[in-house]
């Protein structure tokens, strides 16, 4: 016995109120001292122990009736014994496979509008007061359907459904149920999961997960009947663009940039001429003919060059099959616009390679025959001028000794007014002179002084770089990837003292990265709009081997472009990812807005957010795959885009024998067909209500009161 | 504002009545009435011839028929009726019903019985005939014998007075006791509220008829018991027996109490007439002096 409304158990206390008012009307009595005691009864000699009994009786029925109603009100539930009858509303949760796996059709069928059409016939088949409810698996915290009762709606709603490019999340589906379930009102409880048995999805690793989220669906007080229902199709001849790398170094208007596709059949047939598209923007750019052996892969290659600035997307696609969401990828590229490096060599060599900023230059731009995205321009010390900071993004000092007061003033108005500052120290360096003039005590251009100088080419160990996950956007590439940190020699190197952090200090000075002894190796601080990046060593080859290493290019380039305030936000994302437009507003425009393109076309208009002197956008609405366009106040479109997962892929399905073996495992009841689950709902399910029975008895109880009432009072005379 | 006492409260003063306002009210009541409750008694030409004797030797010559002896030339006698005077017994019901007194009652009706009783034997008393009184629940209490002489009426009131009503009603019991006691057939008042098994105390009351008395129930009524205004839930807790009590609903026992009562007074009244006996209600909130009047009116107006 349980009840599905507990709290309600607590009106039983209202049996009391009919005693109270006894009491109370008790002590309310007049009394008389009569005489003509024999005219009060209607029948003078009477048992004098019958009022008694009727009057007992009378007050048991008044105690009875609220006790019955509020156990009413707290629905009982008898528990372990078969209903009379199956037309008592029932509370279903529906499981609702809808990952990308389920499109795979076999004769013009796919998995999906199977599962769509039996979902749809066991919700019109609920009995009357049914409540029901469809999670989706790919998502399950988002139900497609919350509990409803309106059973016609939630059948065509659910015939309205498609599937999606997610991947089966069963664990979080059973948990998702449990507490969908445990909202739910009526005592016979049925959970319904279709799905086609995937095999990624329903891999024996993961059976202990399934198996807790099962235990805890099961834990319910009124536990659920659970059904697996099989809605496979069978596998499915699939091809899939698995992957599509390109560069992510920026790129700028003329570069040319490489991307490969990798295609991999998934079916035991070999396919000999499989079509591979490659378009720019949309336009058809390249069309080739691959040949796929069975279960292999293979690739194709694209190579473009970008004549103008902006935003642009690459796609992949191949022939359509019947899982179509793994038939295209995208690339999103922006390409910008140059940007200027002034880089100031505080010692200058007409030996190639022996100049401060030699290594530098060439690592800023690698093949000064082509277009790229970094200029940088090399002056001495004496040089640097107001003009020559002009039209720079991205101030660099190498091994500088030392600046005159008035250029100190013209870089420090440079930065506060948004450009970049990447210093670094050398054996020429007046570190007193950087530490009073350009650190003032951390109230300067310097995130952190320069202290002791270490030097180890005579004795000890070069430092290496600390193995470490980098946070810093620059660095980030250094976490995953072919560049390694792992083979850097540090010879030399100046100690940096970070500024102390204040209470109100808006700017904290930031570690990117450190030396394998804890010491920093390059520290970051903002300074009014712009930034300042202070190495602990040179950036020649005199105290590292840092520009002999293959890092030494990405990192330096990375570090610039950050420095110059061109790091976009990540313009390709997975499902789900936010998307994240950066616009600059036209002057005048009070009410900036950026229009929002999704993949089916739609179009909505959203109000940006100011933050500093930028305009931002930030959207999550992204589990479509495709191309998102975000076209800003200023004109300027950005593509975003989202590539699905590839998990659901492989269209394998599991055998009979393995689905029968998981259900069982599940403690669930498999079906294989709509007939099946027909036969088995016509079996009598568990759990009996009450409260219709209670109620009767309340209402035969009322009916009683009264008449019994009635009849003392008349026969002799009201004693009740 | 003085507050009236509930009802069914003993009256005020309960047993405690002078004899001199008995005899004050009694005086004032016989004052005003015309006549007494029977004839008196008179002597001389009025009084009724029986029949003729031969006359024998010492009869009283005066009391020779000489017209007789003028048809007949024979000596007669003239006989008349015997003429004597009315014995009158007052039998007063002081049963603990009768402590009763309601809220439109100035008087118990003990006390209301009190005051009939005085009443009656101040009236019998003038008009020289004999009255005695016995005071009963279900025993008798006290017994006085019937005197004529006017100094008795003050035993009367002394004994009805210092009776402090009380006890359960049994007027069938007191009748069979009271019948051996009156040798003389008389006359029989008596004044009670008569709640007794109808049928019992009508055979009771049947038996003193067949002794050829005259029988006269006054029957003590308050207007409570009569009209039965009690509204809200009650506890009526019975004035003869100590412990029983009945609570009840007024409202809806009202019609049911009405119809026992009425029943009660058609089947007493019924008995009452198939006796020739005479069955007087009366009511508490009324005076004791209009009541009488009212009845001794209709008597003489019957005769």
């Amino acid at each position: 016995m349980t009840f599905l409304n507990l709290a309600l158990l607590g009106g039983t206390l209202a049996g009391g109120i009919p005693i109270a008012i006894h009491l109370l009307h008790r002590r309310r009595l007049n009394t008389v001292r009569w005489g003509a005691m024999a005219f009060l009864r209607a029948h003078p000699v009477q048992n004098q122990r019958r009022p008694k009994l009727e009057h007992l009786l009378l007050l048991f029925i008044r105690i009875s009736l609220p006790i019955l109603l509020a156990l009413c009100m707290a629905r009982p539930v008898l528990t372990g014994i078969h209903a009379l009858s199956g037309t008592a509303p029932a509370s279903t949760v529906i499981l609702l496979d809808n990952s990308a796996s389920m499109a795979a059709s076999t004769a013009g069928r796919s998995s999906f509008e199977r599962a769509r059409e039996e979902a749809a016939r066991i919700i019109r088949a609920l009995p009357r007061g049914s409540e029901v409810a469809v999670l989706p698996l790919d998502e399950p915290d988002k139900p497609l359907l919350p509990p409803t009762v309106n059973l016609k709606t939630a059948a065509e709603f659910v015939e309205g459904l498609a599937p999606r490019t997610g991947w089966t999340a069963t664990a979080e589906g059973f948990e998702a149920a449990t507490r969908v379930l445990s909202q739910m009102h009526h005592a016979q409880r049925q959970v319904i999961l279709l799905t086609d048995f995937q095999k990624v999805n329903w891999h024996p690793n993961d059976a202990t997960t399934r198996q807790r989220g099962m235990e805890r669906l099961l834990g319910l007080p009124l536990p659920p009947r659970v059904i697996l229902f099989n809605v496979g199709a069978g596998a499915a001849l699939n091809v899939s663009v698995e992957s599509l790398e390109f560069s992510k170094s920026p790129l700028g208007a003329g570069q040319k940039t490489s991307f490969r596709a990798t295609l991999r059949n998934f079916s035991s047939q070999p396919i000999p001429d499989l079509r591979v598209v490659w378009k720019v923007d949309g336009a058809i750019r390249n069309e080739v003919r691959v040949t796929l052996e069975s279960r292999s892969s293979t690739q194709s290659v694209f190579a473009h060059t970008f004549a103008e600035t902006g935003s642009h997307f690459v796609e992949v696609s191949t022939d359509a099959d019947s899982l179509t969401a793994d038939n295209l990828m995208l690339a999103s590229l922006p390409v910008r616009e140059r940007i200027r490096v002034l880089l100031v060599d505080g010692h200058p060599s007409s030996e190639p390679l022996q100049g401060e900023t030699d290594f530098l230059s060439i690592a800023l731009q690698p093949r000064p025959e082509t277009p790229s995205l970094l200029a940088p321009t090399t002056i001495e010390p004496s040089a640097l001028t107001a003009k020559a900071l002009a039209k720079t993004a991205v101030l660099v000092l190498a091994n500088v000794r030392s600046l005159g007061p008035q250029q100190v003033r013209e870089v420090e108005e440079f930065v506060r007014q948004g450009g970049g500052l990447l210093v670094f120290p050398g054996n020429r360096v007046d570190a007193l002179w950087y530490n009073q003039t350009l650190f003032k005590q951390g109230g300067g251009l310097l995130p952190a002084s320069l202290e002791s100088l270490h030097d180890t080419s005579m004795q000890g160990r070069p430092a290496g770089i600390q193995i470490t996950r980098l946070e810093h956007p620059a660095l980030e590439s250094f976490n995953t990837g072919g560049l390694s940190l792992h083979d850097y020699a540090i010879r030399s190197w100046y100690s940096l003292n970070p500024a102390p952090q204040t209470a109100t200090d808006d700017s904290p000075t930031s570690t990117m990265i450190s030396l394998d002894n804890g010491d920093p190796l390059f520290v970051e601080r903002r300074f009014g709009a712009g930034s300042v990046i202070l190495a602990a060593i040179p950036c020649n080859a005199e105290w590292s081997n840092l520009p002999a290493r293959p890092g030494f290019v990405p990192l330096m380039q990375r570090l610039v472009v950050t420095l110059s305030a061109a790091t976009l936000p990540a313009r390709n994302l997975a499902p789900g990812d936010p998307i994240l437009g950066v616009f600059q507003n036209p002057p005048g425009n009070k009410d900036p807005q950026a229009c929002l393109t999704r993949p089916d076309g739609t179009s909505l208009w959203f109000p940006l957010q100011k933050k500093g002197d930028r305009w931002l956008l930030e959207n999550t609405d992204t589990r479509d795959p495709g191309l998102y366009s975000l076209t800003g106040p200023d004109g300027e479109t950005q593509h975003f885009a989202v590539n699905a997962g590839r998990r659901e892929s492989d269209p394998e399905l599991l055998g009979l024998k393995e689905i029968t073996e998981t259900a069982t495992a599940l403690k669930t009841t498999l079906v294989q067909s709509g007939e099946e689950l027909r036969a088995l709902e016509n079996e009598s399910r568990y759990g009996q209500e009450l409260w219709r029975m209670l109620l009767f008895i309340v209402l035969i109880f009322a009916f009683a009161e009264i008449f019994l009432q009635q009849r003392f009072r008349t026969r002799k005379g009201a004693q009740i | 504002m003085k507050t009236p006492p509930p009802p069914g409260d003993p009256a005020p003063g309960a047993g405690t009545w002078s004899i001199s306002n008995l005899q004050l009210l009694a005086k004032q009541v016989v004052e005003g009435l015309a006549t007494g409750l029977h004839r008196s008694p008179h002597k001389g030409a009025s009084v009724s011839f029986k029949q003729h004797r031969p006359y024998v030797p010492g009869d009283e010559l005066r009391r020779l028929d000489w017209r007789a002896f003028a048809r007949s030339d024979r000596y007669y006698i003239r006989e008349y009726e015997q003429e004597t005077n009315l014995r009158a017994t007052l039998l007063v019901d002081l049963s603990g019903s009768m402590l009763y007194r309601g809220t439109s009652a100035t008087l118990s009706k003990a006390d209301f019985a009190r005051q009939v009783a005085s009443c009656l034997a101040s009236l019998l008393l003038q008009q020289q005939d004999a009255a005695g009184l016995i005071t009963f629940d279900n025993k008798i209490r006290s017994l006085l014998p019937s005197r004529s002489r006017p100094s008795h009426l003050h035993l009367l009131n002394e004994a009805l007075e210092k009776e402090v009503p009380g006890g359960e009603t049994n007027i069938s019991s007191v009748f069979e006791k009271v019948g051996p006691r009156l040798e003389r057939r008389g006359l029989v008042v008596l004044i009670s509220d008569c709640f007794d098994n109808p049928q019992t105390f009508l055979k009771a009351l049947a038996q003193l008829r067949h002794q050829q008395h005259e029988i006269l129930v006054f029957q003590i009524w308050d207007r409570d018991e009569l009209e039965f205004p009690f509204e809200s839930w009650t506890r009526f807790e019975s004035l003869e027996i100590e412990g029983e009590s009945q609570v009840s609903d007024p409202s809806a026992l009202r019609d049911t109490y009405l119809d026992n009562v009425a029943r009660f007074r058609t089947e007493l009244a019924a008995g009452c007439a198939r006796e020739r006996i005479d069955l007087v209600p009366l009511i508490t909130d009324q005076p004791c002096s209009d009541a009488l009047a009212a009845y001794l009116k209709r008597r003489r107006q019957r005769r």
